[in-house]
């Protein structure tokens, strides 16, 4: 099959046939042949090769399922593009870097900003563009709806001013999706408005942050009287919010299921690494982090079906959140510890060492754990709330 | 199975585990048992163990699980592998729980007569379960029993967990210490918030099991024994001493838990056969597809 596109095909068709087109000697081969060895070198090359791949791929027309035909794609749900990641994943290549904002970010800017989603996804989606997520602030992590980076009226459009931190790929971003303050600064999530603008415009500055790793894949920006035009706008203005609630969904679901076929592959690697001789305490390792990565790949194919089927996804998604996040730190933590000192030292073990360093931050980013903790106990299990009247302890 | 059908059975299970009945097999029939189970049998299957497992309750059920796999009338009764079978080494251990309180018609799944059985109730940790223990030889025919049998005890440690974690919601909700609710303290909050989305997890794990039980019955098992524990672990703490009082709904909780974890391979076991099946480059079956 050249083109996968000349009718759309079944969900079981699409498995099928993409993953016959992955194989060694399947279709795809030749094409594929650059991508086998994986992503290697900086961090900077990680991204380029993933736009590369996600150029064959939709060129070839199996990543334009999942997304509708207004920005390029054959239509079906997010249940396609789960199936997409999986079947990646599993052939022994991977999730292109870029599309993990894509799949958080696009899904709101479609529903939110149609006309704007017709502009610029097609771009996004074919592998030329980047783009990069503005929520976190120097002093807005967990606690979203404090940000304060501004946007005034301006003319006819908005002048933004504030600082951005901890964007993944931020320094490599053709653009920007940005969530500022247009209402006071009390107006906590209700004065919170969504905007994507050209990251190279003007009075933006972009200063990469190395992580601790040493990996530099984060940045920091600043907003210095930052023009955009109001069609730059996601949603309602004041309305960031619910566009920030209705990303969070897309968030939850697939960037997991994105997650979980990566992770799955992680682990078949480090079996494969530690070998049939392994310390005895190899397979109560591999095994149960195997069996986190399970948990969250059946959590995650329940809400992802959720979603296709129009459902809205709830609080109780910070359950899948926390699944992951362990699974993450699970599949790592294995790999620090069956690699023994070569985790530590080994060059060739680099990317060991990066992932578990980047493991570190699942149960950070995204509303921390704690945080997740607290929504399902407010919200899915009504337990009585936290207050912060002192206890008769403190009183005395 | 529709959303109004599946309510019914759940509300008509749930009263049958009140008092559950001696003969499970005799009441289920009396249900029409035969024809739900012929409209969907792993759903029927996963609501009337979720059932006995959030009842505490104790019956011969999975003989019928048992029954159904090998084309049997489902009255049959079966003597199981004792509590320590079916660990990554294989069935070949001698011990067997009879599942049944009627020593006189249990019969192996080998169709050998049963010789010197003698059944005695369980001590220790599963004291007052209900369950019975022998010596029995494990059974050869079993391997087939085994991926659904495993299916359905994770479906009733569900049903455990999920008692386990409404007792101590309830409880945290009502005890009040330093002059609050202890459901108010952040540390409770978030020790059954865990549980929560351990329980959750282990949910979807066994809903995809159900499409493929021969296959996923372990990992099933494996992932609702090891979430379980936890939510006992946590319902037994913040209940404090209560919930370690003999005849309180969470310390029976953490019994059934673990006595079920045992049965039929406890999850550490089950995932360390994951884990080597991994290194010998035999990857275990996948939970859940898109």
């Amino acid at each position: 099959m050249v083109c996968a596109t000349s009718v759309r095909l079944p969900l079981d068709g699409f498995r099928d046939g993409f993953r016959t087109w992955l194989a060694p000697d399947g279709a795809g081969a030749e094409v594929l042949a650059p991508f086998r060895a994986g992503p290697a070198g900086s961090h900077e090359d990680h991204v380029a090769l993933g736009l590369q791949l996600s150029a064959v791929l939709w060129e070839h027309g199996w990543k334009r399922y999942g997304w509708p035909e207004t920005v390029g794609g054959v239509g079906g749900g997010p249940r396609y593009r789960a199936v997409y990641y999986d079947e990646l994943c599993r052939a022994g290549l991977f999730v292109p870097e870029p599309d993990q904002p894509t799949e958080v970010l696009a899904p709101a800017v479609l529903h939110h900003a149609p006309d704007l989603a017709e502009h610029v996804l097609p771009g996004l989606l074919a592998g030329r563009e980047v783009w990069g997520q503005g929520f976190s602030e120097p002093d807005a992590g967990s606690d979203l709806a404090s940000l304060r980076t501004r946007a005034i009226q301006a003319g006819s459009g908005y002048r933004i001013n504030g600082q951005k931190t901890w964007m993944s790929n931020g320094h490599l971003a053709h653009r920007l999706f940005v969530l500022a303050r247009t209402g006071t600064p009390e107006s906590r999530h209700r004065g919170i408005t969504a905007f994507l603008l050209d990251a190279d415009a003007p009075g933006v500055t972009r200063r990469p942050l190395v992580f601790a790793s040493g990996v530099t894949e984060l940045c920091e920006v600043f907003f210095d009287d930052v023009e955009v035009s109001a069609d730059t706008v996601v949603g309602q203005v004041d309305g960031g919010w619910a566009v920030a609630m209705y990303l969070l969904q897309y968030e939850r679901s697939m960037y997991a299921a994105q997650r979980q076929a990566w992770l799955l592959a992680r682990l078949r690697d480090l079996a494969a690494l530690v070998g049939g001789d392994a310390h005895p305490a190899a397979a109560a390792v591999l095994g149960r982090a195997w069996a986190a990565v399970g948990t969250v790949r059946a959590r995650t194919a329940e809400t992802v079906r959720r979603l296709d089927g129009g459902e809205m996804v709830g609080p109780e998604a910070s359950a899948d959140k926390i699944l992951l996040a362990t699974a993450e730190q699970a599949v790592f933590d294995a790999a620090k510890e069956l690699l023994g000192a070569g985790f530590l030292l080994d060059p060739d073990n680099r990317d060991w060492r990066d992932q578990w360093w980047y493991s570190r931050a699942a149960t950070i980013y995204g509303g921390s754990i704690e945080v997740q903790r607290t929504i399902l106990a407010d919200h899915v299990l009504s337990l009585p709330p936290e207050t912060s009247k002192p206890s008769r302890v403190e009183e005395r | 199975m529709d959303t109004d059908l599946h309510d019914l059975l759940r509300g008509t299970l749930r009263a049958l585990m009140q008092e559950p009945p001696a003969d499970i097999a005799a009441a289920l029939a009396g249900l029409g048992w035969a024809e739900v189970l012929g409209a969907d049998p792993e759903d029927a299957t996963g609501l009337l163990f979720g059932e006995q497992g959030s009842a505490l309750a104790s019956t011969a059920a999975l003989d019928g699980v048992a029954a159904r796999v090998l084309g049997l009338a489902p009255d049959t009764r079966f003597v199981w592998p004792g509590l320590d079978s079916f660990r990554a080494g294989g069935p070949e251990v001698a011990g067997g729980v009879v599942l049944a309180a009627i020593p006189g018609s249990a019969q192996l799944l080998s169709g050998d007569p049963a010789e010197g059985l003698d059944p005695a109730p369980a001590e220790g940790f599963a004291s007052g379960s209900g369950w019975y223990v022998d010596d029995a030889p494990a059974p050869p025919g079993g391997a087939a029993v085994l991926g659904p049998a495993r299916l359905a005890v994770a479906e009733e440690l569900l049903g455990v967990g999920g008692r386990a974690l409404r007792e101590a919601c309830d409880h945290v909700g009502s005890r009040h210490q330093f002059g609050r609710p202890i459901g108010s303290y952040q540390s409770v909050r978030h020790r059954l918030a865990g549980a929560y989305a351990e329980l959750t997890g282990a949910e979807a794990v066994v809903r995809a099991a159900r499409t493929d039980p021969a296959a996923l019955g372990a990992a099933a098992k494996a992932v609702a024994g090891r979430a379980c524990g936890l939510v006992v672990a946590e319902a037994v703490q913040v209940c404090g001493g209560m919930g370690l009082s003999a005849e309180h709904p969470v310390a029976r909780c953490a019994r059934r838990t673990h006595l079920l974890d045992a049965f039929l391979g406890r999850a550490t076991d089950l995932t360390r056969a994951m884990g080597a099946g991994l290194l010998r480059g035999d990857v275990p079956a996948l939970t859940g597809s898109f």
